[in-house]
């Protein structure tokens, strides 16, 4: 090997780590729990119930997660979020997993294995505001593996949020 | 009048004969099988449900057979109160009953221990013929990956390999005998 072709992957270990640390590392994943069935409504507005939890989580995080859903749902524009009142569908989120990990743990380990995982699992139902029935019910599962000085939890709530954000928006959307 | 005779005892005998002499038991039951339920994945109680939700959509898109929906197939479970980690015979013909099913998948994972930071998990499936309880399709597919990502993603990963598996499996028989 040469000292050049060595200097390259040296450049580039450098980079692949300084990638890794700087940007939260995690992922997200979506269980249907119950598939959306039909809407009897045209309208095509979602609005946000307060968020609430079946475990232990901070009262400043669930309005953070019910804060980031909105927006995401605003930018999104595949549908009209209603914020003061009820839209056709409302999304009821609850927290059913909430872990913060150890965020040392996961710096030291730079995503090695799940060594100080932090993840969060939310409950989200859809129902229908006129007939207030259930259409449908997701699970979605963020975690933060790694990320600068071992990433913070933001990132597993974000990972959770994009996963309900893209559902809603692929079965309610019409843009 | 003879010659008549013989046309229409040779065509008795060609209707008699097997359409695809080569068709085993097994690709028969498949291409019998019109509707399926799959039960939930057991194994790992924390990936589960993501194994399940990804086997039934990904299984949702074969347009050979329509899969029952995931929270009726858990309504039933719940209805017969059967326990899903230990499935019998008797479970597979009530479930099959009660969803107006031809054939029952009965799901599995399993986490894979592996050196150092390696995550693997499989994903193990069998279809079952409630007339007589006979395994028609089986598969153990898995999904590894290194570092960060989550396991559960990379279940979700196992089951959509299994039931790709089996979707694939169906075209190829729907293609070779029913042209």
């Amino acid at each position: 090997m040469t000292r050049r072709s060595l200097g390259n992957i040296i450049t580039l270990c450098f980079f692949v780590f300084i990638a890794t640390t700087l940007t939260g590392c995690g992922t997200g994943s979506t269980a249907v729990i119950k598939p959306v069935s039909d809407l009897k409504n045209n309208s095509r507005s979602v609005s946000v119930n307060e968020v609430s939890s079946k475990v232990a989580v901070p009262e400043k995080a669930l309005e953070q997660i019910r804060r980031v859903l909105i927006n995401r749902l605003k930018n999104n524009r595949a549908v009209d979020v209603v914020t003061d009142g009820d839209g056709a569908v409302i999304l009821d989120v609850e927290v059913i997993r909430f872990e913060t990990g150890d965020q040392l743990a996961r710096w030291v380990s730079g995503g090695g294995g799940e060594m100080g995982k932090g993840e969060i699992i939310l409950e989200t139902t859809y129902i229908d505001s006129r007939s207030r029935q259930e259409i449908g019910k997701i699970k979605t599962h963020g975690d933060i593996l790694a990320g600068f000085f071992g990433g913070s939890m933001d990132t597993a709530y974000s990972n959770s949020i994009q996963e309900i954000v893209e559902y809603t928006a692929e079965k309610f959307g019409d843009r | 009048m003879k010659k008549i005779i013989a046309i229409l005892m040779l065509g008795l005998f060609l209707l008699n004969q097997d359409a695809y002499p080569d068709m085993t038991e097994n690709e028969k039951a498949i291409l019998d099988t019109k509707v399926i339920a799959c039960l939930p994945f057991t194994g790992e109680a924390k990936y589960n449900d993501f194994a399940t939700s990804s086997f039934w959509q990904k299984l949702s898109k074969n347009k050979y057979i329509n899969v029952v929906e995931i929270d009726k197939v858990q309504d039933a479970v719940d209805d017969l109160q059967i326990n899903i980690n230990n499935i019998s015979d008797r479970d597979i013909l009530e479930i099959s009953k009660k969803l107006k099913c031809d054939a029952v998948f009965k799901c599995s994972i399993e986490k894979v221990i592996v050196p150092l930071i390696i995550k693997e998990i499989n994903a193990e499936v069998e279809l079952i013929d409630p007339d007589g309880f006979e395994v028609i399709f089986t598969t153990k597919q898995s999904s590894g990956q290194l570092v960060s990502i989550s396991l559960e993603s990379i279940a979700s990963d196992a089951a959509k390999n299994a039931a790709r598996q089996f979707n694939l499996k169906v075209k190829k028989i729907h293609r070779k005998y029913n042209k």
